[in-house]
Formats: structure tokens, sequence, C-alpha cells
């Protein structure tokens, strides 16, 4: 990042160095001129190639996954290029006085301008919503469903044929054959579209059938994208083809009887009911053992339950072949029928095992550091210190 | 003079290198002075020679005879004409080694004397010292020379990443060198070219205190104990289900059983010998192997760094070497092909293996992905790896046919062996609800997804590698249905020693704790 950083401040430094010659200052105007001439139609283009590439990034008929991932990657290099003939764009047409700061980001404000020009502010502003969330993207995976994100970048679809009808009407006449490509590509994409529904649709709920409730319900956002779906501009998710379910609050519903419970359904179907508190098991005697203390019944009949009552500790090991040696100290007994015990009485390095390993150990051991070196400077006898132990906890 | 809790120490028979840790949670110089007396001098002559008299090796884990290593050092110092630096390696990057921190927490100066007395006889301009711990290691270190006049002018401390590849010796030089901790991709002896390009004496903590004693007991003194041919004592770690883990010292030729004895461990399953590289003993050879190189070797393991777990009882051995393959791979640097693709492949076939989902292609697969990563990498990682696999899979062989046969052995994983906490570590996770099996998570990382038979992405449960971070990223970015994330969650099991993972980084995260021209005058 650093580096490119300063190679775009090497590169500004340049363009103002041949700027401030008389050459340069000519190469510089015929730049401008350039831009303002064609920044708009590479936006345009680059925009066109984006919402493109982005369809067939989505596609799972024909791309593997591996080729999503390098279209999706195109898509975002196209879709930076978009932004960036679009800034190109506004900044040129407004330093060229054919159009008003105020026209960058609010459309519609003058009578003197055009229709068509105010299109192009709107498609401009819903593209660098589409840009910035497009960036934001993993926020939303994290924090909100995903339709929210859909329904922004799905947004492309109504700011591009924007940026048509803009480009091709606000400015210059275009060659005819500019014009039927356009409305060539608006119709690729609306197949590609249709498509992509079609194709989701086999996958998941084939069309025709009945819609699933939840995508019925009131809960406005998902409604509002029901709707989009079905005008052909919501994602798979929430598409729904005919046949569904009409589009409104759910009625009162009754539970089957016997439940003894009711719904009070004034909640979307989809975001959970409130239901009366259910008293299931009427019929059941299991509610008797609770009234009691629970423990106390409960292992009246059962034959846990006698040693339970008392200590379990007393009880509980005197059957016990383990408990002979464990009432005692484990550490002393332990080992005195233990195959290991006998193999360490034997073992070459007795000194260590002999007795009991936890207390005696080292007790008869010259505890301190012993210097044997015999050329070692001599400062006296090194301090006795009796081992209590093997080491100190601390 | 310290109150957060330290290893404990043990010891069988006479002490060395833990005399007065029963007494001291810490000694200072003057208890030091008292138990071991005061420093000598030796040439490097004379050094050389007792090193090689008893066979002194490197304690780090390769057993690089010492003798030889300052041989290498003193030549290269002569050839160049350069003063040689000495680096003490107190790093411990494997989470069940605690030996180094505890000596050099508890008794600095044995550490410091030993590097002194080498320091000393090879004329060396600096000592250097690389350490982690998060910092306490470090001012422990720092607090011991500032009452060692002569120590104070030639020390420095670093602290490196505590990471499991940044104790490799060339990470080590690299770290100190301010270069990221990372284990070089060529081969280059620090006896010709270490700290700041100079001939350097690079050895592990434990060492340099095996130095300081041999000076201090002479070589008939220093072989009274242990076996004939590996003379003196051995630090252990004692770890796993002991319920006194504890620093041991043992003079070698002691059988293992009686060290697991006296901290309250029992083999059971099977016993990790020499760490996370090191390899699995059955609970009837465990006990009986006489603590040796060559004892271990002969039972089929290896003594490594002496860090002992025994596993006990109740714990799944498969999950729990599953669990330690998943953070082996992680701590992967990820400079090398085939250890950065190699150990998650191992880690996906033993987790498959564990939780039953494999059968006998995954035991195939982890056997072969085990085989084929052995040499092919910078450090020994792979190899490491490799070697904990295959013993494992070896030794646990009634586990390894429950899993396969009847899917589980009904155990659960208890995370018995220690690792390093990895909760603040991201993970990637899914929303199974929205997740439509589009698979391009599979195409960006695969090394930590792949797909299951209906297309869905299976996940390796492990936080994401650093080396990994971006790839991760983009997966997240990509997802079609929005439904991957990367987020830190607690790990399902809890971590189980106390130390602090730093984040692997440039040289600007190495903290130089006291540069040698910084030190207070005369404090």
């Amino acid at each position: 990042m650093p580096v490119a950083f300063l190679l775009f401040i090497v590169a500004a430094i340049v363009v103002a160095a041949v700027g401030s010659t008389r050459v340069g200052h000519v190469i510089g105007v015929a730049a401008g001129h350039f831009l303002l001439y064609y920044a708009g139609v590479f936006t345009l283009i680059s925009l066109t190639a984006a919402v493109g590439i982005g369809l067939v990034a989505t596609d799972r008929i024909i791309m593997s996954p591996a080729s999503r991932v390098t279209a999706q990657a195109v898509h975002r290099a196209v879709s930076f290029g978009a932004v960036s003939f679009l800034v190109i764009h506004i900044a040129s047409e407004i330093l060229a006085r054919r159009s008003h700061a105020v026209d960058a980001v609010l459309p519609f404000l003058d009578h003197k301008r055009t229709f068509y020009l105010g299109l192009g502010t709107v498609a401009s502003d819903l593209l660098v919503l589409i840009a910035v969330t497009g960036i934001l993207r993993r926020r939303f995976a994290e924090t909100s469903p995903p339709w929210v994100w859909r329904l922004l970048h799905a947004l492309a679809y109504v700011a591009w044929p924007m940026g048509i009808w803009h480009g091709l009407l606000s400015g210059r006449h275009g060659q005819p054959y500019v014009d039927w490509s356009y409305g060539a590509l608006v119709a690729a994409v609306g197949v590609a579209l249709l498509v992509r529904f079609v194709a989701k649709d086999r996958s998941g709920q084939t069309a025709g059938q009945p819609v699933p409730e939840r995508l019925a319900s009131a809960w406005p956002p998902a409604a509002g994208a029901a709707a989009l779906g079905q005008a052909g501009f919501g994602t798979a998710h929430l598409a729904i083809s005919s046949g569904a379910v009409p589009v409104g609050r759910p009625q009162q519903r009754a539970l089957p009887a016997g439940t003894g419970a009711q719904v009070t359904a004034d909640l979307p179907a989809d975001r959970g009911q409130v239901v009366d508190r259910v008293q299931f098991g009427h019929d059941e005697p299991a509610a008797d053992f609770a009234y009691d203390d629970p423990r106390g019944h409960f292992h009246q009949d059962d034959p846990r339950g006698q040693y339970r009552q008392d200590d379990p500790r007393e009880y509980f090991y005197q059957d016990d072949p383990r408990g002979q040696y464990r009432q005692d100290d484990p550490r002393g007994h332990f080992y005195q029928d233990d195959p290991r015990g006998q193999y360490r009485q034997d073992d070459p390095r007795e000194y260590i095992r002999q007795d009991d390993p936890r207390a005696r150990f080292h007790q008869d051991e010259a505890p301190a550091f012993e210097n044997d070196s015999a050329d070692y400077e001599d400062t006296g006898p090194l301090p006795v210190v009796p081992y209590s132990r093997y080491g100190t906890r601390s | 003079m310290n109150d957060l809790p330290v290893p404990e120490a043990m010891r069988i028979g006479r002490a060395r290198l833990t005399a007065g840790l029963d007494r001291y949670t810490s000694i200072d110089l003057a208890t030091h002075q008292e138990i071991f007396g005061p420093m000598r001098r030796m040439t490097a002559r004379q050094l050389v020679e007792m090193a090689e008299s008893v066979d002194l090796r490197g304690r780090g884990g390769a057993a690089f005879p010492v003798g030889r290593k300052m041989r290498a050092v003193m030549q290269t110092a002569a050839s160049r004409k350069l003063r040689p630096v000495i680096l003490v390696n107190g790093t411990e990057g494997e989470p069940g080694s605690a030996k180094d921190k505890m000596l050099l927490l508890r008794s600095p100066y044995l550490v410091l004397g030993g590097a002194l007395l080498t320091a000393r006889a090879l004329s060396a301009r600096e000592i250097v010292i690389g350490v982690t711990g998060g910092g306490r290691v470090a001012k422990s270190i720092v607090a011991a020379a500032k009452a060692e006049p002569d120590l104070r002018k030639i020390l420095r401390v670093v602290e490196v990443p505590d990471r499991f590849v940044s104790g490799e010796g060339g990470a080590l030089v690299n770290a100190v060198n301010g270069k990221v901790a990372l284990p070089p991709g060529r081969k280059r002896r620090a006896s010709d070219m270490g700290v700041d390009q100079l001939p350097t004496y690079l050895s592990n903590a434990e060492t340099f205190a095996q130095l300081a004693v041999l000076a201090m007991l002479g070589t008939e003194g220093y072989a009274s104990d242990g076996t004939a041919e590996e003379p003196g004592t051995v630090l252990l770690t004692v770890g796993g289900s002991a319920g006194r883990p504890a620093v041991v010292e043992v003079p070698t030729g002691v059988p293992l059983g009686n060290v697991l004895d006296i901290c309250e461990a029992t083999a059971h399953d099977g016993v990790l010998v020499g760490g996370y590289h090191g390899m699995w003993l059955p609970a009837e050879i465990a006990d009986e192997v006489p603590i040796s190189r060559a004892g271990l070797d002969a039972a089929g393991g290896a003594l490594g760094a002496g860090v002992v777990l025994p596993l006990g009882a109740g714990t799944c051995p498969l999950g729990e070497v599953a669990r330690i393959v998943r953070y082996l791979a992680k701590e992967s640097s990820g400079q090398c092909g085939p250890c950065k693709l190699g150990l998650p492949g191992i880690a996906r076939s033993m987790s498959a293996l564990a939780d039953g989902s494999g059968g006998m292609d995954a035991l195939d697969a982890a056997r072969r992905a085990a085989s084929v990563v052995r040499g092919r990498g910078a450090c020994a990682h792979p190899d490491g790896v490799s070697r904990f696999v295959l013993s494992a899979l070896d030794v646990f062989t009634d586990d390894l046919a429950a899993h396969l046969f009847r899917g589980s052995c009904g155990q659960p994983v208890r995370g018995i062996l220690p690792l390093a906490p990895e909760d603040d570590e991201a993970r990637l996770q899914v929303d199974w609800t929205r997740c439509q099996g589009h698979g391009l998570c599979r195409s960006v990382v695969p090394e930590l997804v792949q797909l299951d038979n209906q297309g869905y992405p299976v996940f390796l449960d492990m936080p994401v590698p650093f080396w990994l971070e971006k790839e991760a990223q983009q997966a997240v970015a990509m997802c079609p249905a929005l439904a991957l994330r990367l987020s830190a969650v607690p790990p399902s099991e809890a971590p189980q020693s106390g130390r602090t993972a730093l984040p692997i980084a440039g040289p600007r995260t190495l903290q130089l704790v006291i540069p040698p021209r910084e030190l207070p005058p005369g404090s």
C-alpha cells in the first residue's frame, strides 16, 4: 500500500511538472477535451460490462465455482472502473461549466436543465450507493439478513437503464448502431435475469407450486422484496412465482381442539407466534411428583435411594473391594498389592523408591549442591538444607 | 519477589539445576552465590574439553554436541577475526514445555551464569537472550541482570512472538536481527552467520545452565549422576493429565514411571514424549523406559526437549491428536507449500477419523499425507508433525479401531494436551440457514474448506492462520449467499495453559526490552 501511495505521489509530481511546460499545457487541454467527450461513454460501457459480468458471476449452470471467483473479481475491477470514469465524467462536465455542481448530487432541481440530465444524476447517486454498500458487503453479511444487501445491490438494475437513457438522450446524438447495441444488451440482461430465477426455481421450489407461507407474509420488507422479485428485480431467495397466496395480514386461526392454546396471530407468520401458555399433560399423573419434595418421593422405592438418604460416603464403599484401601491413606496401601510396587522395590535405583515415595524420598541424601570441582574457588562449606519435599509449589 | 504463579520444580536424586528451588520461588544473586558459589572463569579450550568429555548435548531437542558447536564458532571467529555473539534460546514455542521459562523465572543466574561463562571463554562481544512469555520472563531477566555488573554490560534481551516455529534457531536469529521471526528458507549455521552476521554460539537456555553446572562440578562431579553414556541430569516438563504438573530434574537412566508417579500421573492410554514433534509411547513401555536419549530411542520414542505429556484415561486419544494437529497446521509459518497445504490436509484427515466421518479413506489419507511432508520444508516442522501423527496412529490402534468401526470411542475430548489460548483468533463461520452450497469458498481457501458429497462446505475447525487471512476475507466477501463470516469465537475446548500467544508480526513489534546502551548506569 505505501508503495502504491508513493507511486501515486511521484506520478502526480511528474504530471504537474509536465503540465507546467508549454507542450504539457497543450497536452493537458487536449486530454481535458478528450475526457469531456468520452468519460461518459466509458462510464456507460464499463457500467454495462459490470452489470453483465456481475450477472454472469451468479450463474450456477455453466460456470464452475473457480470461474465464478474469477468473474466476481473481474466484476469488482470493472465496477471500480465505472465509478472512476463516473467521477471523471462529472468533474469534467462541471469544470467545463456544462452543468452545475449541484447537478452532481441532486436531480431535477432546475427547470432549465433537461429531464435526461436528472436521470444521470439519479443513476450516479444510485451507483455511489451501490459502490459503497458493495465495499461494505462483509459488514452486511455479519449484521443484517441477506436481502438487505441484495436489495441495495439490485438497484444496479435500476441505475443501469437510467444511465443508458441518460447517455443516449442527454448529450449528443449517437450512431444508430449504438442505440441498437444498448437495446440488445438490456434485452440480453433481461433474459439472463429470467434464466437466473427460473434456474433457481428448479433447484429450490418449482414455479407453480404453492408458495411457502413465509414469503407471503405481511412483513413489509419481505413483501416489498417479493414484489420486486415478481417484477424481476429480486433475487432467487425472494423470488415468487405465480399462485402466490395473497399478500396480507394472516387471519386469526384456531389451533386444533384439545391443545388449549390460542394464537394471537397479529404478527407475521414467519416471525414467530405468541401463544397462550399451553397446559399440556392434563391426563398425566406426572404432576403429582412435583408437589412434594421430588427427591424424597423419587427415591422412596428405589433401591439406590436407600443409601443415598444417608451419607453416601459411609455406605457407598462398604461392599466395594476398592473401598478397603480407599478408607485408609490411599498412598500407604495403594501399592501394597500392586504389581507396580513390586518392580519398584527391585529397581536398580531402589534408593529412590524403597520407602514410601511420598514421605521419605530424599531424607538421607546430601541435599545441597555438591561442589566436586577440584579447581573450584573454595568458598567454604555449602549450606546444608533439609528437604521436606521435592520442590516448592509457589 | 514474584507473586505470580511460576512452574513448580521437583527433582529425583541430587539437585543440580533445581538447587534451592525447594526453598525459594525465585533465586536472587546473593542466594545464588550462597548455593552455587561465585562464577568461575574458564578458557575456551577448558570449556570445550569439559563439554566434550561429558558429551554435553544441546537441550533444545536436536541434541547437537555442545563442544563441536563451540569449536565451530571459535574457528569462524578466528578465521574472520570477529568476536562472536552468545545467543540464548529461551523462546520455548512448544506449549507443553516450561523448563526454560522455569529456569529463567526462578533461577535466572544459572542460565545467565552459563552464558557469561561461555561469553568470557569465547571473548564474545554480546549475550542475547530471546524469550517469549508476554514480558514476564524478560522482566525477570532484566531484573536479574541489573544486579550483576558484568552481565549488564553485554546483555540484550529480545522478546519474540510466541509461536511454535519462532523457537527454531534460524527464526530466532531472524527475530534478533529485526526481521520477521520465521525460519529462513536457506539454512545458515548460526556459528557462521548469526546475530548481526557475526559468528554466534546459539543454544537453548537449559544448555547454558548445564554448562554452568558442569563448570562448577567439574567433569567427574558432573558425571557422578546419570548413566555412563549420557551423564548428568535432564529437565523434563511433565504436564497433560498429571495431577501435579511440574518441571522435574532427573538423572538420566531413571525410569519414566518414577517421574510420572511423583507428578501424580498415570500413563494409561499413552505418553507423549518430546512434545508435539515427538512420539507417543504406550503405557507398558512408558512406565519402564529409562530417561535418556538412547533409552527413548530404543523404545521407539524421542527425548526431544524433555516434554512429557501423559494422556491418562477418560479422554479420546484420536480426538486429542486431531486437536493438536489442527494447532500445528495453524502454527505453520505458511512459507513452504508442502507444509502449508499438507498440514491442513493431515489435520482434516485426522479430524475426520476422530469424529467418525472418515473411515479407512481418512486413515489412508492421513498416513500418506503425513509421509509425504517429511523433509520438505525450510524447518523441521513438517517432519515433526509427521512423526507425531504416524506414532499416534501406531500407538492408538485400539482407539483407531473403535473410531473406524464404531465411529467413536465414546470418550469426550477433554483437551488434556496443552495449547496456547486461541480465543481471540478469528475463525471462518457459516450461517447454515443461508448457505446454498455455491462452493466458492472452497475455490478461494481449499486449505480451510472442502465440500461434502452434497456440495456443502466442511470447515477445518481451527483459527485462520495469519497466512490465510487474506484468502479467508476474500471467501467471506465472495460468498454469494452472504453466509460466511470471520469472527472470533471461544474455541470448543478451553485452553489448557496460561501462555499468551502474541501475533506474528514484522520487526516493529519486536520489543527490545533492554538494549545494552539504554541500561541505567550503576543501578
